[in-house]
């Protein structure tokens, strides 16, 4: 009887354990299928964009595979089954190759392929159609575009994966397919049918059932965590009220720079509210930003595509917004530069619209954008320059007549670490900054953030860094 | 009785004209031909419009346009591009060249070319343009002045200028924001700003709504315009100086501001609905238009203004100003007066036709004059979507009303020709009224006051150019339509244009008109104050609805308190209904409710098969009757009609669908929207 009791309650804990929102614990193996010795849990890992070699640190919340021969897949214990959303966040390594397979079977590409990659077949997102196509136009899909961060930065994948249905003799009616997948928050693939196992499955039929799979590297460090999962019914399409008054197809207006940056002045929105006075930069290489002229600030940057312009130019264009068309990482609208008491002292959220004033912008030969503007007796020249290989971008900042207490935050987040020599990885690993040691950045550790900060002096009113992401 | 007098002698008139044998004209050559008619010139025959090409994929909707020196034309488009287009003339037939020469700037509705330099003005500066390496393409973007927007972003807050003052100093206009109301929503909107040539800033003017045109007379002083809205009557424009106030009173919020010059407030402003001029005399500080612009029949949308200076060549109107209308795709001509020390006058219809809605005008070479054009998110007559044309005068002497005058006793008019006495002298020639606006801050106004004014005397020039008309009253500060209808040239040709508005801010102090009995006016003709004649053929569908009427805004006793059916449109922005295919039984109880969400007057008409467009056409010539019909022109072709709704107001009407299937248009009729807000009901069994 208690076997029979324990049975039922252990089925309807496993049930809900499909159903629900629910996570694949990295905090140890007991989700997964005994790994091969390549997999390790760590807390965390010392990398960046170049290195070959990585550190770890000790505890647990990050499962890594680690270069070794022989090296095999991590596959879950879990099976998902029926239609499921899937989210994790991964870390490239430099040259790292590797993918998930989705019921074991339906493979996303997972590789460094920063910041372009020349082999279509390997570039991050990537998905396998249809492995038996023998025209290489239709084997993989493309992603929409290339969204895809520098190694050793935290990436994140959204999958909305619909199960193949079969009929009571076993015969397929549905194929499986990717209804959408989401690469660092930005769609890369909507609506892909997939005609059967990946090259690498695990398996060589299809199912309504399969785990989750993550495919290893014989040679580099990759690193997985905030495995969760749920079932999900794709929404029917009802828009009512203000939606459905609202709702209208238009034809989109798409705003991409082609041979040369493109300089767009519009409202943006940022941190849930507009902002009036911004000017974002697409450059041709797919890297792009967004800058206040009223803080002197770099609001976001994004790679991918530049913006969509619908809702400034479509009939009054009554939001008269830009919306940035790849994976953004915001930064903050309080101002580059501050002057502050001490080294010590709070920076400030913001420079009153009067006090602050700009003075517009030139462009050099390559159409690479330097703001300029005055604030309390000194003027500061800002320029953000493309980087040709699409990596960085590189910020050079001067300043005439500065006074003695001006300084210049370089970046904000929750942890900044250091990875010497000027490297800095910020945000929890969401971008690199490089500066040259001999400014003296700091990083100063305030409220609930740390900053990195530079302190203009006599021998130092200019500076420069790169922005590698 | 009166109308149809008049009506049958103008017929009787023209069919004189052309049964007999009077002058054979062709153009300027002066042939004595065996041709019997006269040829009576339209507008294309006087001024000629031809299209300036663009090329294909190149959205030039035009917001600020400017001439450089070397004869190139810079145009600023809506969507932050900066174009120089080169041979605009098209010599030697050559296509004219387009450059991009600066892009992405915010909505720049303003270029001037000043002291050297190309400035631009966006939504939130403004902006010098250089292109310091000689490449062709600005490199440097100054922010000369930068002005603070609504953190809601508004797209209302549009800015206009730079316009070079006769002191050299530039101004820029601001429009107010709208957030279901004309609102000052941040600093210095719906105010003019004054830039020093060192780009200080000095607020001087305030109480504008959307002054889309500005310009300065022969005079050098400050001219805009503005377009009926809150505290707007009707489309109108004003001359500009310093503390002066004109009508909106939400930016008056910011006269507090240390910069400020005025000192009214929003509060001192009565909203009573009484005539402007008449709100004025007690309350310091308003100026009231120069020269109003009746809605609906000079324009809906008033824009740009050009002074016909010694750049343009356009016919003999030298020092008059013109003024463009975005809605309506034409052209006026206003000759201005001072009175008194005070600016008045009026204003004529000059060239319809644009192909789309006007927004610049600029004299180019050889004296023509280039206008630009866009339509996006607000249609007009002229459906294209943007454009650039040319105006050229064809050199035909135009037989026109030149100027009128205000007169102690009425009024004089200038002729470009001399006229043909006879029909001069004849008091049903001529028909003269007046009204006013209220000045209130509803949405318009309806003109209010009307009446006819009687014609005492009528006095021929010797030279035969000028008449003048004695009238039993002047109304100061009104407007008075006067109409030539049937006075010729001494040629017998008919007036180009035959009627005009002139605003009388002031009597004029003089000499009276002694009357005599060569000059005094046997009998007085009424001002006609026709609409339209109703059609009497009445369809069934329109008898149907009849004993219901067309107009129903009860639910009816006999419906038993349900309708079969209840639709509701609204509007989306660019002149759409909500809506524009409704499938519906026949006999179906139908309540019908429109929302008029949009910033602009509309209303809803319901029209029988195929009669659509005849009921918007009917509609745009209502003249200064339409406001009171709700713009419904009394035809049996219409079936049911909502008011005209002010903006956020909702309206329900009902009506018995028509028992004979078929596909129902539906419009709104407020003049120059039907062509693109329609729709249609399909009536099925």
């Amino acid at each position: 009887m208690k076997k029979v009791v324990l049975l039922l309650l252990g089925s309807i804990i496993c049930s809900n354990y499909v159903f629900s929102q629910s996570s694949v614990p990295t905090s140890n193996f007991d989700a997964f299928e005994k790994p091969g010795e390549n997999w390790l849990i760590v807390s965390d890992l010392i990398t960046d964009f170049n290195k070959s070699t990585t550190k770890f640190v000790k505890g647990n919340g990050i499962v890594v595979n680690t270069p070794m021969k022989g090296a095999t897949n991590l596959v879950s214990g879990l099976q998902l089954e029926g239609d499921t959303e899937i989210d994790f966040d991964f870390l490239t390594t430099n040259g790292s190759n590797s993918a998930v397979y989705i019921m074991g079977r339906y493979k996303i590409q997972l590789s460094d392929s920063w910041p372009e990659s020349q082999n279509p077949l390997s570039r991050i997102g990537t998905i396998d159609v249809n492995k038996a196509e023998s025209s290489i136009s239709f084997h993989t899909k493309q992603p929409i575009s290339n969204v895809g961060k520098a190694p050793g930065l935290w990436q994140h994948l959204k999958v909305k994966f619909k199960s193949p249905t079969f009929d009571s003799s076993g015969k397929k009616v549905d194929k499986a397919s990717f209804a959408e997948v989401y690469l660092n928050g930005v769609l890369i693939h909507q609506g892909i049918s997939l005609e059967g196992p990946s090259d690498g499955a695990i398996f060589n039929d299809e199912s309504t059932k399969g785990p989750l799979v993550f495919q290893a590297d014989e040679n580099h460090v990759l690193a997985f965590r905030n495995i969760s999962y749920k079932s999900f019914e794709e929404p029917v399409q009802q828009l009512t009220g203000d939606a459905a008054r609202r709702f209208r197809m238009v034809n989109p207006i798409i705003v991409e720079a082609k041979a040369e940056p493109y300089v767009l002045r519009s409202y943006l929105l940022f941190d849930n509210g507009k902002r009036t006075h911004v000017i974002s930069v697409g450059n041709p290489n797919h890297t792009n930003y967004s800058y206040d002229l009223k803080q002197g600030s770099i609001l976001q940057f994004w790679r991918g595509g530049f913006v969509d312009a619908t809702d400034m130019w479509e009939s009054r264009g009554e939001p008269q917004l830009a919306t940035p068309l790849g994976a953004l990482i915001t930064l903050s609208s309080a101002p580059s530069v501050a002057l502050l008491s001490n080294s010590d002292s709070i920076w400030p959220d913001s420079i009153p619209f009067d006090d602050f004033h700009n003075k517009g912008y030139s462009l050099d030969n390559n159409k690479n954008v330097t703001f300029h503007y005055e604030y309390s007796g000194f003027n500061v020249d800002d320029k953000i320059s493309m980087v040709a290989n699409g990596e960085s971008l590189i910020r050079e900042v001067s300043v005439t007549n500065a006074p003695t207490n001006l300084y210049f935050r370089i970046a904000s987040g929750k942890v900044i670490e250091s990875l010497g020599k000027g490297l800095y990885v910020i945000d929890g690993k969401s971008y690199y900054i490089k500066v040259n040691e001999r400014l003296k950045p700091i990083i100063r550790k305030s409220r609930n953030a740390d900053e990195l900060v530079i302190a203009f002096s006599k021998n130092i009113s200019s500076l420069e860094y790169s922005i590698i992401w | 009785m009166n109308l149809k007098i008049n009506y049958i002698k103008y017929l009787a008139v023209i069919g004189v004209l052309y049964s007999t044998i009077s002058f054979g004209q062709n153009n300027s050559i002066n042939n004595s031909t065996a041709n019997d008619t006269v040829k009576i010139y339209t507008e294309n025959d006087i001024y000629r419009l031809s299209t300036v090409p663009i090329p294909q994929g190149l959205l030039l909707e035009v917001g600020g346009m400017t001439f450089l020196p070397s004869g190139s034309l810079a145009v600023s488009t809506r969507r932050g591009e900066v174009w120089i287009i080169d041979n605009t003339s098209m010599k030697d037939r050559r296509q004219p060249t387009y450059r991009l020469f600066a892009q992405g700037l915010h909505e720049p509705l303003g270029l001037n070319y000043i002291k050297g330099d190309i400035y631009a003005v966006q939504r939130s500066e403004l902006t010098r343009l250089r292109d310091s390496d000689g490449d062709g393409k600005a490199d440097q973007y100054e922010t000369m002045y930068s002005w603070p927007l609504s953190e809601t972003g508004n797209y209302h807050e549009y800015a206009y200028g730079p316009l070079l003052d006769k002191n050299g100093d530039m101004i820029v206009a601001l429009n107010l924001g709208w957030n279901g109301n004309s609102e000052s929503l941040s600093k210095w909107h719906g105010w003019m700003l004054k830039f020093s040539p060192d780009f200080k800033m000095t607020p001087f003017a305030a109480g504008f709504r959307s002054p889309a045109g500005m310009g300065l007379n022969s005079s050098g002083d400050i001219f805009y315009s503005d377009n009926q809205g809150h505290w707007v009557g009707s489309g109108f424009i004003s001359h500009v100086a310093e503390r002066d106030f004109m009508g909106n009173p939400s930016s008056l919020k910011w006269s507090g501001e240390p910069e400020s010059n005025i000192t009214l407030k929003p509060s001192d402003i009565p909203d009573t609905g009484k005539p402007m001029f008449e709100v004025a005399k007690t309350v310091k500080g308003i100026k009231t238009p120069a020269v109003w612009f009746p809605h609906t029949i000079l324009g809906i949308s008033t824009s740009g203004i050009l002074n016909y200076n010694n750049e343009g060549k356009m016919g003999p109107f030298e020092d008059q100003l013109f003024v463009g209308d975005q809605g309506h795709s034409k052209i006026m001509r206003v000759f201005l007066e001072k009175v008194k020390g005070v600016y008045q006058g009026v204003v004529f219809p000059f060239r319809e036709g644009f192909s789309s809605g006007i927004l610049r005008m600029n004299w180019g070479p050889d004296g023509a004059m280039f206008v630009g054009m866009t339509s996006r998110g607000w249609g007009s007559t002229g459906s294209a979507p943007f454009g650039l044309q040319k105006l050229e005068w064809t050199g035909v002497m135009p037989f026109e009303m030149k100027t009128i005058k205000a007169q102690p006793d009425g009024f004089e008019i200038e002729f470009t020709l001399p006229v043909d006495e006879k029909s001069a002298r004849d008091v049903s020639s001529y028909s003269i009224g007046d009204f006013i606006y209220k000045y209130h801050s509803t949405y318009g106004s309806p003109p209010i006051n009307q009446a006819d004014r009687a014609i005492k005397a009528i006095v021929v020039s010797e030279d035969k150019m000028r008449v003048r008309l004695v009238l039993d009253s002047l109304k100061e500060g009104y407007i008075h339509e006067i109409k030539a209808e049937g006075v010729l040239s001494a040629e017998q040709r008919p007036l180009l244009h035959n009627f005009g508005y002139y605003t009388l801010n002031n009597i004029p102090n003089g000499e009276k008109v002694i009357i005599t009995d060569d000059n005094r006016v046997e009998m007085s003709m009424g001002h006609d104050h026709e609409s339209m004649v109703s059609n009497s053929n009445t369809t069934q569908a329109v008898k149907d609805q009849e004993v219901l009427g067309k107009h129903t805004v009860q639910m009816p006793a006999n419906w038993g308190g349900k309708a079969d059916l209840t639709i509701t449109l609204r509007t989306l922005s660019g002149l759409k209904f909500s809506t524009d295919n409704i499938t519906v039984k026949v006999g179906t109880k139908l309540k019908l409710v429109f929302n008029n969400n949009d910033d602009m007057l509309h209303n809803f008409v319901m029209t029988e098969v195929g009669a659509g467009n005849e009921i918007g056409e009917l509609a745009l010539k209502l003249g200064v009757q339409g406001e009171k019909m709700n713009y419904v022109p009394n035809s049996s072709k219409v079936i049911a009609y909502t008011k005209i709704l002010q903006p956020g107001e909702t309206q329900a009407i009902y009506l018995n669908v028509p028992n004979t299937p078929g596909v129902y248009p539906y419009i709104c009729s407020y003049p120059g929207h039907y062509l693109v807000m329609r729709g249609v009901i399909r009536v099925v069994k």
